[in-house]
């Protein structure tokens, strides 16, 4: 039974991906200068959603922390640096808090 | 051989790709073990294999073992994937090639390889297609080795806890002028709004915001 649904979310994701790609015709002028500025806006959105949990509230102190370290690197724009400095922050708050 | 400018790029792609194959990796363990439960070995193995989707894979883990319908299940994948249309059509004018070979390119789409793809204009088809062939073998491997180890404890739930720290990272990546930046940090704190109102939908809401922050102004 979860086979078949398995294989559905298979093809649901495929499709998804498929859609921008190969169906959508290649944006021009205005169009293409807001789909080229979504996904870092996208990203920042998600950044947010994974911060909380399913009440709204930040998942956890830790968390927290670990964001706010990601962030104070992240204009390096490098990404081992922004990994490495997370999760230190990570680390650091959960030996002190 | 290929000549050196294109293999300098190859490298220069997987040095920035390698601590998210890593990343990638290290998710698939904790998909693998903790997914045994409600999927199986089979299932597990085939939703990585055919799914190839953390987001959508732990979801999935999540809702069956709540004893979620499918019916919720498919809506919840239809929201979550909702983000990847529009990455695609990001990549669209990037990846200039015949309709069958962006439909063989899509299925490499992950966020972390579309990222990485946006981010490299020059070559946006061969660096969707390198990191996501590479992200793809990280998270097989990650899931048969939690598949092997089994239970993980608490790896999972600090897997969660950092999860942000990957979407800073991608967005640091993509966020190359200050206009971006700033854009960023307005869909962020909209994002907090928004989902403090109804966090139950906060995954559609990130989307939501995104698209309706990018459509005002110019960055010219």
């Amino acid at each position: 039974m979860n086979l078949v649904l398995i294989a559905i979310l298979g093809v649901m994701t495929f499709s998804s991906r498929a859609i921008g790609l190969v169906l959508m015709p290649k944006s021009e002028g205005r169009l293409q200068e807001i789909f080229q500025r979504l996904p870092a806006g996208l990203f920042a959105a998600l950044a947010v959603v994974s911060l909380l949990d399913d009440s709204g509230s930040i998942q956890s102190t830790r968390s927290l922390v670990a964001a706010i370290a990601a962030l104070v690197v992240s204009p390096t724009r490098s990404l081992p640096l922004i990994f490495v400095s997370g999760i230190a922050g990570y680390l650091v708050s959960a030996l002190v808090l | 051989m290929p000549p050196d400018n294109d293999r300098d790029a190859l490298r220069r792609t997987l040095t920035k790709a390698i601590p998210l194959a890593v990343t990638i990796g290290a998710y698939g363990v904790i998909f693998g073990a903790g997914a045994q439960e409600p999927l199986g070995p089979l299932g597990t193995l085939l939703a990585s294999a055919v799914v190839f989707s953390g987001s959508i894979q732990f979801a999935l883990v999540g809702l069956l073992i709540a004893g979620a319908s499918w019916s919720a299940i498919l809506v919840t994948a239809l929201l979550l994937n909702a983000r990847h249309v529009v990455l695609g059509a990001a990549l669209r004018p990037s990846i200039d090639v015949s309709p069958m070979r962006r439909l063989g390119l899509s299925w490499w789409m992950v966020d972390e390889a579309a990222a990485l793809a946006l981010a490299d204009t020059e070559s946006a088809r061969s660096t969707l297609l390198a990191t996501g062939i590479l992200f793809y073998l990280s998270w097989i491997a990650g899931t048969t080795i939690g598949l092997l180890i089994g239970g993980v404890g608490d790896i999972a739930s600090v897997a969660q806890q950092i999860a942000p720290v990957l979407f800073i990272g991608l967005t640091a990546l993509l966020a190359t002028s200050k206009k971006t930046v700033i854009r960023c940090v307005v869909t962020a704190a909209a994002t907090y709004i928004a989902a403090l109102g109804w966090p139950e939908a906060r995954g559609a809401l990130a989307l939501v915001v995104a698209c309706v922050i990018a459509i005002p102004g110019s960055d010219e």
